[in-house]
C-alpha cells in the first residue's frame, strides 16, 4: 500500500502541510475503522 | 451632485462605541475606531454596514476556505476562536473509491476517536440506533448509508467549540447524485470530552484520498 498522506491547514497562520501518515497514525487509524458501528 | 476624486477618500463622522452621537439624523454615517465597524443611522438604531467581527449583525462571516486533494485524511486546524461563539464548516468533496468518510474532533494535535459524524458507503441503511446520553450514542452520533465516490456537499455546525465544555453540533450530508442508493442525512450530537475543540479532521478509511474544499464561517455575534 502506497503511504497514506495527511494534509493540514492551520487556519490561524495559513499553513497547509501535506504529509505522511506516521506509524502511531496509521495504528490509531486501523483501529479506529475496526471500532463496530453503532447498531452491531 | 457628484463628488469624485482619485487622491483622496471620503470620511464618516468618526467615534467610539461608547461615544456615537446621541442625536443622530436618518442616514448618518459614522466609524468606530474601537471596533474598526461603519453603522448608518436607519432612524430607530444603528445599522452595521459590513465587516468586522466584534459586534453587528446576524449572520455569516466568511473565515477561510482549503482545498485539498491526495490524502486519506485532512486536518483543519486553530480553527476557533474567541471572535466568534459558533462555527458552520461547510465541506464538497469526492472520494475515490466507495468507503467510509468520518469527521472527528482535534484536541491539542490529538485527533479524538469518537466520531462526530460518520457517512459509510455500500447498500446498508443503519439509523442511528441511540444517541446522546447513551453509552455510545455520542462516539457514532450518525451511521448512514451514502456513496463518498459521488461529489458530496456537508454542512456542519459546531456550537462553542473553543471554550471548556461539551461542544454540540448538528449538519448534514447531500451526496450530489440522482441514483436511488444515495441518502440525504443529518446528524445531531455532542462531543464526548468537554475540553476546548481545536479543529477537527475528515478521513477516509481504508487508505481512500479525497479530494475537496472546506469552507469556514464564524456566527456574527449579536
Amino acid at each position: 500500500m502506497d503511504t497514506l498522506k495527511i494534509f493540514s491547514h492551520n487556519i490561524e497562520t495559513g499553513e497547509q502541510t501535506l504529509r505522511d501518515m506516521t506509524a502511531e497514525e496509521l495504528a490509531e487509524l486501523e483501529e479506529f475503522e475496526q471500532t463496530p458501528p453503532l447498531g452491531e | 451632485m457628484a463628488i469624485s476624486n482619485n487622491s483622496t477618500g471620503l470620511r464618516p463622522g468618526v467615534c467610539t462605541s461608547s461615544t456615537r452621537p446621541t442625536a443622530p439624523y436618518e442616514g448618518q454615517m459614522i466609524y468606530e475606531t474601537d471596533t474598526d465597524l461603519t453603522y448608518i443611522w436607519g432612524g430607530s438604531a444603528w445599522q452595521q454596514v459590513s465587516g468586522g467581527t466584534a459586534v453587528g449583525n446576524s449572520g455569516l462571516v466568511y473565515i477561510s476556505t482549503t482545498n485539498f486533494s491526495g490524502a486519506t485524511a485532512g486536518q483543519f486546524l486553530s480553527c476557533f476562536s474567541s471572535a466568534y461563539t459558533n462555527y458552520r464548516a461547510v465541506f464538497s468533496y469526492t472520494a475515490t473509491s466507495g468507503n467510509a468518510i468520518y469527521l472527528r474532533f482535534i484536541v491539542g494535535s490529538t485527533v479524538q476517536t469518537d466520531n462526530i459524524l460518520s457517512f459509510v458507503s455500500g447498500s446498508t441503511y443503519a439509523a442511528p440506533a441511540t444517541f446522546v446520553g447513551s453509552s455510545r450514542g455520542d462516539q457514532y452520533a450518525l451511521f448512514a448509508a451514502v456513496y463518498p465516490t459521488y461529489p458530496t456537499v456537508a454542512s456542519i455546525d459546531f456550537f462553542s467549540p473553543q471554550v471548556s465544555g461539551y461542544t454540540s453540533y448538528q449538519g448534514f450530508i447531500t451526496p450530489m447524485d440522482s441514483t436511488s442508493s444515495t441518502y440525504s442525512v443529518s446528524t445531531v450530537g455532542r462531543s464526548t470530552v468537554t475540553t476546548q475543540i481545536d479543529g477537527f479532521e475528515i478521513t477516509a478509511a481504508g487508505g481512500t484520498n479525497i479530494a475537496g474544499s472546506m469552507t469556514l464561517y464564524g456566527y456574527r455575534k449579536a
